[in-house]
């Protein structure tokens, strides 16, 4: 017999297990966090259950589905268009009242729903009470408990999905919204309804109520309908605000009067997680130990790496020799050992880093305290004109500017999510710190901590000044209203978090391989023809191309051969080190490197700080170029990103390497 | 502020926290302001002049870690306060207090973890007479009192009408 | 309508609770707003402040919500 397919989708408020649902249901990966809006993307996985083929969907938390932000839409076109057999919308049962409100818009959106009452651990630890039998009875709707972290209530929910879908039995239920809106979305229903081409899949009624409520989104659905002007004159008559606080108003008042009646809840209690967050958001506690948590994942990302980062540096220089001395013929010999292991491995260096930055930063989030973050962070970021959710991305830059950028997502307002997308690139993430190390090492010696602190510090400000110019010329106005909620401290699990950091850790290395052993041929092929010259000699290609751009580069102190490190560095930073040590013909070896570079007249400490503040500031790396194409969906502000990048690199650059020179160095 | 809670007659008594977090408390605080005296004079002066005791009680001219050391110390002395005045709630701040401390203490020892890797495996030239002892410091042995608290109270920080049922 | 109370959400003090009368937050914060439960007769307790005095930390709805005072001066209350 052949499977029959159902297809399901997972809908809830942010926070509410969706995702430890979704993990548990399908077995998949799926990274699961604490920070409200965290799943951004639409999941999807297969689960076989008794002759069913279950496609299940594991939609962006929403608190409602009034196209506020981005998640919301997502989740609502999904349900409207797709089509799901099932939408099961996943309820935290120790906070039921907020998480009815979304199943109010659900219904209204006609889907076929089912409750899943998650958390009941949770609610029952703390004493409330829940009546299953007379919450379907009143919701009209179908509810099964689980507790998705302990996999308990799975096969009920499956089964009961078959059985709904076996019944193809439809609960209507709608809530009334007093006989003044009812007229009026009568009215429009009218109209609407005479547009023989009207999109048949948005229930009329579900319509109208949006676009009483001021939905954009569902306003720009029907622009191009003939009836398009009517409608607009019936909304045009009433009073909007009046009506989207009415409409709010009706949906909490039919909550509150089935409320009662469905659960019992205890007394409020002093829960741990009030405890905790009592003093991390302590007036006088709260910043320090902020700052002393950060300062303790900072100390984990780069001391704790340090040996794991130095046992792969050795063993790419062993691979390398290796090679070197037993590949014929001689050219495959260098293309394998200097240019692809000696590059890739120079990049594989950063991997530990990578993959402790991204678990501390999934506990961080896990445990709850990311909201915090933002929460205590707020009224700083909120005078250089950004919202306090833009922190976290930036935190994540330091990391990697990738998935920093993607993390912007979760920042609802269009603005603010833009200019933090802008500026994550001058945050300084992991790749930059090589070009440091060599550099500073080289020419500061016991200095050099302090000259790479600067650096971080450079890009900080930069940062910020250049979201305060944006807000002043091309972004204009004021953050986002900070509106969010705290979700309770939990212990973050540890499959959750090396889950996430093998997802993103994997992701760096796949990027190594790819764009970035792409690049690394590329370099070497133009560093060793035409074939016979010198390995990037001046008179090779890379040559050439060094001395055509260093009219520009010269009054930054940059010679060619910098020029040309910096030219490969767009394709991905980290291949500024490498270039270097092709380009110097050392290898991956950083002391023999060193050595060359002190030897070179051409490069001093002065334009080594100039040279470190450009790689810092210059265009994005091509992975960061991509994101930022993907996130913000225009070429313009892509290309702006670019130009903005370089043209403020190379006048802070001008600015170190020219000032330096008037104060005599 | 109001506590809520349905009777009084519940874990009222704070005198055991007090007790505890008073004596960790100073603890962290003394020794921070050892360490923070011996890393200002090592920046000041130089590292020719050693302060009293550092060698002794294994402290390092390290102001960060000091700053850590007094933060965690103010911590437990802020809830003292608090349940000195009667307020049942500061003895949320022993229990982050005890979380906090163990927190760095794992810090440390993760990174003393791989300074042994570097000495003993990758046989790094700058780790040449490392033994586990340099890297022995208040912010990992002064963590011995909250991880006994922390086992030995488990239960005093479940949520409140846990422990009444 | 004119008997609404001058008192805004932001005089609320730490453990005090209060009941929201009306919201006069305009654009689109305001059915954000509603969307987490601030809507009128909800029952309100101010937690905390944000160490820097800004955002606020609320207990509605049985959750904790955080919004800016900005906000909170736009939203009518009767104290409870
Ligand atoms: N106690 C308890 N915790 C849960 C349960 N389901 C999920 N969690 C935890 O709640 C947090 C948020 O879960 P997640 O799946 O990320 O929620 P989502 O945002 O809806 O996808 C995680 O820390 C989970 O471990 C449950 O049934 N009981
Ligand atoms: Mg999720």
């Amino acid at each position: 017999m052949e499977d029959r397919e159902i297809k399901i989708a997972l809908t809830g408020n942010p926070n509410v297990g969706k995702t430890t649902l979704f993990n548990a249901l399908t077995g998949s990966r799926q990274h699961v966090g604490n920070w409200p809006g965290v799943t951004v993307e639409k999941k999807s996985g297969r689960v076989a259950y008794k002759g069913y083929n279950i496609e299940v969907i594991d939609l962006p938390g929403t608190y409602s589905l009034t196209a506020y932000s981005m998640d919301e839409i997502v989740a609502r076109d999904f349900i409207i268009e797709e089509k799901p057999d099932i939408v099961i919308q996943v309820v935290d049962a120790s906070n039921l009242e907020r998480n009815l409100y979304l199943t109010t818009q659900l219904m209204e959106l006609g889907s076929e729903i089912l409750i899943v009452l998650n958390m009941c651990d949770i609610a029952e630890d703390r004493g409330d009470r829940l009546y299953i039998d007379k919450m379907q009875e009143l919701l009209a709707t179908p509810v099964i408990r689980t507790v998705a972290t302990q996999k308990k209530g799975l096969c009920d929910l499956l089964d009961k999905v078959i059985e709904q879908k076996e019944l193809k039995q439809h609960h209507g239920h709608e809530i009334g919204y007093g006989n003044e809106i009812e007229e009026k979305i009568l009215d429009i229903e009218k109209v609407l309804i005479e547009d023989e081409k009207r999109d048949k899949r948005y229930p009329l009624r579900w319509v109208s109520i949006r676009l009483l409520e001021g939905d954009d989104n569902v306003k720009g659905k029907i622009v191009n309908s003939p009836v398009y002007g009517r409608v607009m004159a019936i909304i045009d008559s009433i009073d909007q605000e009046e009506y989207e606080a009415e409409i709010a108003d009706k949906r909490y008042l039919a909550i509150n009067t089935i409320f009662p009646q469905m659960c019992t809840r205890a007394n409020d209690t002093l829960t741990k997680s009030d405890m905790i967050d009592r003093v991390l958001t302590n007036k006088y506690l709260g910043i320090p130990i902020f700052l002393a948590l950060m300062w303790g994942a900072f100390e984990l990302t780069f001391a704790f790496a340090t040996p794991f980062m130095d046992m792969i540096d050795l063993a790419a220089t062993w691979a390398s020799e290796y090679v070197s001395s037993s590949i014929h013929p001689d050219w495959l010999a260098s293309l394998v050992g200097d240019g692809i292991i000696g590059g890739v491995g120079a990049v594989l260096v950063f991997v530990p880093n990578i993959f402790i930055l991204f678990f501390l930063l999934s506990l961080l989030e896990g445990s709850g305290y990311l909201a915090r973050a933002a929460f205590i962070m707020d009224k700083l970021m909120y005078k250089i004109g950004m919202h306090g959710k833009s922190f976290i991305p930036m935190l994540m830059g330091f990391g990697c500017n990738v998935p920093a950028i993607m993390a912007a997502r979760s920042i609802e307002d269009e603005k603010d999510r833009l200019i933090t997308i802008l500026i994550v690139p001058f945050i300084s993430c992991g790749a930059r710190l090589p070009i440091y190390v060599l550099f500073a090492g080289t020419f500061f010696g016991r200095q050099a901590g302090t000259v790479i602190f600067a650096m971080y510090i450079l890009g900080i400000a930069i940062a910020i000044v250049s979201a305060k110019i944006l807000r002043e010329t091309i972004v204009k106005g004021k953050p986002a209203p900070f509106i969010m909620e705290l979700p309770p401290y939990r212990v973050p699990t540890l499959k959750t978090s090396l889950i996430h950091m093998w997802d993103n850790g994997f992701m760096y290395i796949k990027k190594a391989g790819t764009i970035i052993l792409a690049g690394v041929v590329v370099i070497w092929v133009l560093a060793s023809f035409p074939w016979g010259v010198e390995y990037g000699s001046e008179a090779s290609y890379v040559g050439s191309i060094g001395h055509a751009v260093e009219p520009l580069m010269k009054p930054l102190g940059f010679d060619w051969k910098i020029s040309v490190a910096l030219i490969f560095g767009l394709v991905a930073k980290e291949i500024v080190v490498a270039s270097i040590g092709v380009l110097y013909g050392t290898g991956d070896s950083s002391e023999a490197l060193s050595e060359r570079l002190l030897a070179d007249s051409g490069v001093t400490a002065l334009s080594s700080l100039s040279l470190m503040a450009f790689s810092l500031l210059y265009m994005p790396c091509v992975a960061t170029v991509g994101v930022i194409k993907k996130e913000t969906g225009s070429w313009k502000w892509t290309i702006f990103a670019i130009v903005y990048g370089i043209v403020v690199a190379w006048i802070i650059a001008f600015l170190i390497y020219q000032g330096g020179r008037l104060l005599g160095y | 502020m109001d506590i809520k809670r349905e009777n009084g007659n519940d874990v009222q008594d704070t005198s055991t926290p007090m007790v505890f977090s008073t004596v960790t408390g100073s603890l962290y605080v003394l020794l921070g302001l050892l360490q923070l005296s011996a890393g200002a004079i090592r920046i000041l002066i130089g590292p020719d002049v050693q302060v009293p005791l550092t060698n002794l009680l294994f402290i390092p001219a390290d102001i960060i870690g000091a700053f850590v050391l007094l933060l965690i110390g103010t911590v437990f002395i802020y809830g003292v306060i608090e349940m000195h005045s009667g307020i049942f709630e500061g003895i949320s701040y022993a229990y982050v207090g005890i979380l906090i401390s163990l927190i760095f203490a794992a810090i440390y020892m993760l990174v003393s973890t791989g300074n042994m890797l570097e000495a003993y495996l990758l046989k790094n030239e700058d780790f040449i007479g490392w033994t586990p002892a340099s890297d022995l410091r208040p912010g990992i042995y002064l963590a011995i009192l909250p991880l006994f608290a922390f086992i030995k109270w488990k239960n005093m920080f479940e949520p409140i009408n846990e422990s009444r049922l | 309508m004119l008997d609404i109370q001058d008192t805004t959400l932001d005089t609320l003090k730490p453990g005090e609770k209060a009941s929201i009368t009306k919201v006069r937050v305009k654009g689109s914060a305001r059915r954000k707003l509603f969307d987490m439960g601030m809507v009128a007769g909800a029952e309100i307790e101010l937690i905390r402040n944000a160490p820097l005095g800004d955002p606020m930390e609320y207990r509605i709805k049985g959750y904790h919500l955080s919004i800016r005072k900005e906000e909170a001066r736009q939203i009518f209350i009767q104290k409870l």
